[in-house]
């Protein structure tokens, strides 16, 4: 890449015409107020502090940047996601763990497919979203709501305005929209973890589509010594939920490329 | 980008496709507008595959240099139009992607190596001289602009990266890569990461080296004597990176934008000792016939 004029513009060598000059400073000031606005996005998405509504305006979505990768500390504990369902006619299925079935994706491959990192990040968000959330908020996710209206009642529970369902899902670590988890987008998370243990049961099951679902992520500690414990947490436990398919969604697709690693 | 999309062609389906629309949310909420909504969660299935394959179109146009001002606007609108479907399967390697895609849109990419810069050749014939292009500068200045802010990406990620690691404990405490060599996803080889972490010493050089190369880059990389050794340093990062924790697409965007840092006479030289070396490889073929 060239870091000088690449190709002798015409007239080069020759003093700059007054418009050059002008559009040259323009063109500079342009450049220096875009730095400073990323400067202040990505700043405060380190620092956890809300950018302000015209720098998130100029930065989202073609600018969305955060760095923090790894940082300050790389996760100590590995999220596991984990569902099982109930058919309509009672019968409940194991408990199956798709973070698990995806590891096998990333094992032994020079460029794992992307597919092998869905339910981990689905279970990373979870863990942050409940690990930000007060107790009785986390209890009250808790409980079982194998019903249509699941949702509608749980934000009642909650106190959460139907407003606040309407805005962005904040997304850690990637976007630099790591803003503080509220228990709306717990509740939001909740929702989006019914829909994939919805299609994996499902997939998984051999028991057809399930009535209700229930999902679990269980944080384990990475060892990094051979004698480490490695016990285990239930880290998010939400209650029964009902089975919900969202519009587009097509069960056939989600199963085809599941059964590849996940008979 | 044209790699990362034929990685996951076997699966497209089940992480962007009508498989994945339980994660619609994000797509249905994000900040992107037109034109790249129109191509959104509400695309069937044969839709999304004229999407996809448009993408990888666009994304080999592109590298080939093939209408370079068009099709880097295109991989930008169809790329971010893919990615955006699922935003759990990305990775920061995509912000580094669609960021350096945006300066790149404004520079003239299409000026060396690249089939706009043999069409041009061949255009001109023997007349090395281009002929009066009025209004050129325009497209000088916007171009040393975009290479401008590309050098200012590169120092702030690195920066940033290497800050925000002072705030933790286990980056200079010498135990954070142990961490992330852990990490099953980031691990497509364990019994290699293990082997990695058990030689001694090794974990804490990476972990407190790591944060040094990311602290001084920006200014070793702008001062011309240190300049080839930091960006060795960051290769061999990179590399490793890209073996030992399954992101090669990541490192691979990493280093397209170190590159921005060797000058375009050090590529030039690079190209003919490439030349020479082919030259001398083909030279015995036919004698040897």
């Amino acid at each position: 890449m060239q870091q000088t004029t690449p190709r002798p513009a015409p007239g080069a060598g020759a003093a700059p015409t007054a418009r050059q000059r002008r559009a040259a400073r323009a063109g500079i000031a342009v450049a220096v107020a875009h730095a400073v606005v990323t400067v202040l996005w990505v700043g405060g998405s380190a620092l956890g502090v809300p950018a302000a509504t015209p720098v998130r305006a100029w930065v989202l979505p073609l600018f969305a940047q955060s760095w923090n990768l790894f940082a300050p500390d790389p996760f100590t504990t590995e999220s596991e996601l984990w569902v099982r369902g109930r058919t309509c006619d009672g019968v409940t299925t194991p408990w199956r763990s798709p973070t698990r079935e995806e590891w096998s994706l990333v094992e032994g491959s020079l460029a794992p497919v992307r597919a092998g990192r869905l339910t981990t990040n689905l279970a990373t968000e979870l863990d942050r979203a409940h690990r930000a959330l007060p107790e009785d908020v986390r209890t009250v996710l808790a409980s079982d709501r194998p019903d249509a209206d699941a949702w509608a009642t749980l934000a009642v529970d909650l106190g959460v305005e139907p407003a606040e369902l309407g805005t962005p899902l904040a997304l850690g670590s990637r976007t630099g929209l790591e803003l503080a988890p509220t228990a709306a987008d717990a509740l939001r998370l909740d929702e989006v973890a019914a829909g994939y243990a919805t299609q994996h049961v499902a997939a998984t099951s051999g028991a057809g589509p399930p009535c209700a679902v229930q999902t679990q992520v269980r944080s384990v500690p990475i060892r990094v010594a051979p004698d480490d414990p490695a016990r285990p947490r239930v880290a998010v436990d939400l209650g029964w939920r009902p089975a919900t398919t969202q519009p587009g969604q097509s069960p056939e697709a989600f199963a085809d490329a599941l059964r590849r690693w996940a008979p | 980008m044209l790699g990362s999309l034929l990685v996951n062609l076997p699966v497209r389906h089940h992480v962007w496709g009508t498989g994945a629309r339980w994660a619609r949310t994000w797509p249905d909420d994000d900040a992107w507008g037109w034109p790249v909504t129109l191509l959104g969660a509400d695309l069937p299935r044969a839709g999304f595959e004229v999407l996809y394959a448009a993408t990888v179109l666009a994304a080999a146009a592109f590298v080939l240099g093939w209408r370079t001002r068009w099709s880097g606007v295109a991989l930008l609108v169809l790329g971010s139009a893919v990615l955006r479907l699922d935003p759990l399967a990305a990775d920061a390697g995509d912000n580094v992607a669609r960021i350096t895609l945006v300066y790149l849109c404004l520079a003239r990419c299409g000026a060396r190596w690249s089939l706009d810069a043999r069409r041009e050749r061949r255009r001109r014939g023997d007349d090395p001289a281009p002929g009066p292009v009025p209004d050129a500068w325009v497209g000088t200045l916007v171009h040393n602009l975009a290479v401008a802010l590309l050098v200012f990406q590169a120092c702030l990620i690195y920066l940033v990266a290497g800050l925000t690691k002072l705030v933790g404990s286990t980056w200079l405490g010498g135990t954070a890569v142990a961490y992330a060599l852990g990490d099953h996803r980031y691990a497509p080889w364990p019994g290699l990461n293990e082997l990695v972490v058990g030689v001694p010493g090794l974990v804490t050089v990476a972990s407190v080296g790591s944060v040094a190369l990311q602290l001084l880059f920006p200014v070793l990389v702008l001062w011309r004597p240190t300049r080839a050794l930091v960006l060795a340093a960051a290769v061999s990062m990179h590399v490793g990176i890209a073996v030992l924790l399954g992101l090669p697409f990541f490192s691979l965007a990493m280093l397209s934008l170190d590159a921005v840092f060797v000058r375009d006479a050090t590529w030039a030289r690079g190209g003919a000792l490439l030349r020479a070396a082919l030259a001398r490889v083909r030279a015995p073929g036919p004698a040897r016939r």
